[in-house]
């Protein structure tokens, strides 16, 4: 008999877990978004989509706005998986970035004396030289 | 050499100056993050905002809200009601429980006017609606020390 009530105490408070879930869900997007927008990845779909859920909690349709802050976090945590990549490939370009900018002095250094010999003579490849007495 | 040696020196240093500033401007900068809460009126100005306010008659005003936090952020408007010397600080939140809320999720560099309905009931002089700026960081939700309060003398109506 006790069991029976122990069983029917869970299945009442079960859906009442369930509705406590909702805002660890929407608080775990926040979340996720705070830290893949503060790398510079791209959050502006997920954003829209979280205002989307919020404006539906206002209008008091849970289940519309549970789907859409689902969606969201399904689409946050696909894009948390792709951060290391994504963090080395910005690191990468922007060190290549770098390392092209700072080529440039040496180059010019080495290669403008040259160009401007070669330029200099092509100008002037056509002057005859006279000896003048 | 064909080119003279102080011509040369001469672009040499604009090359090297050139790419510095092009290497400190490629550096990704953390610029001083901001947000800000402001109150307008039922039109979206400043300025002309009510100072009587009947018991029991909607309130209309806008909140505007700005993200420069460098990332994308929750922010919660939260207002409740004060009194002359009983207002926020940069450092502390009112105590009073809030009678209207309004989360949203701002893109960095994003702007956002909210029109805000208050009902307000009761009577009283120089009441203060003030509106606190919270934010969601780091697992939870902080006061940013940012608010705004508009004072109005609360009366009966015509027919209270």
């Amino acid at each position: 008999m006790s069991f029976r009530i122990i069983l029917l105490l869970l299945m009442l408070f079960i859906p009442l877990a369930n509705l406590k879930a909702q805002p660890n869900g929407l608080e775990k997007a926040f979340s996720l978004i705070e830290l893949l927008s503060s790398e510079g990845m791209n959050v502006s779909r997920q954003v829209d989509l979280l205002n989307s859920a919020l404006s539906l909690y206002r209008q008091g349709k849970m289940e519309e706005a549970d789907n859409l802050v689902n969606t969201a976090l399904s689409e946050l945590t696909s894009l948390q998986k792709e951060l290391p990549n994504y963090k080395f490939w910005r690191n990468f370009w922007l060190f290549l970035r770098i390392s092209a900018i700072a080529i440039v002095p040496p180059a010019f250094y080495y290669i403008f004396p040259r160009i401007y010999a070669y330029l200099w003579y092509r100008a002037r490849r056509k002057w005859v030289v006279r000896r003048i007495r | 050499m064909i080119v003279d040696d102080e011509v040369f020196a001469v672009l040499m240093a604009i090359v090297i100056v050139s790419c510095a500033i092009a290497i400190a401007m490629t550096i990704p900068r953390k610029t001083e993050p901001f947000s800000a809460i402001g109150v307008l009126n039922e039109m979206g100005k400043i300025g002309d905002y009510p100072r009587t306010v009947v018991s029991g008659s909607p309130l209309k005003l806008n909140v505007f809200i700005d993200n420069h936090e460098g990332k994308a952020t929750a922010f919660m408007v939260l207002v409740k009601l004060g009194s002359r010397g009983n207002i926020p600080s940069n450092t502390t939140p009112l105590s009073s429980a809030p009678i209207w809320n309004y989360t949203i999720v701002l893109n960095d560099g994003g702007n956002i006017t909210i029109p805000v309905e208050l009902n307000l009931s009761g009577e009283g002089k120089n009441i203060a609606i003030v509106f606190e700026l919270w934010e969601f960081n780091s697992s939870r939700w902080v006061y940013t020390g940012r608010w705004c309060h508009l004072y109005v003398n609360l009366t009966r109506g015509p027919y209270g």
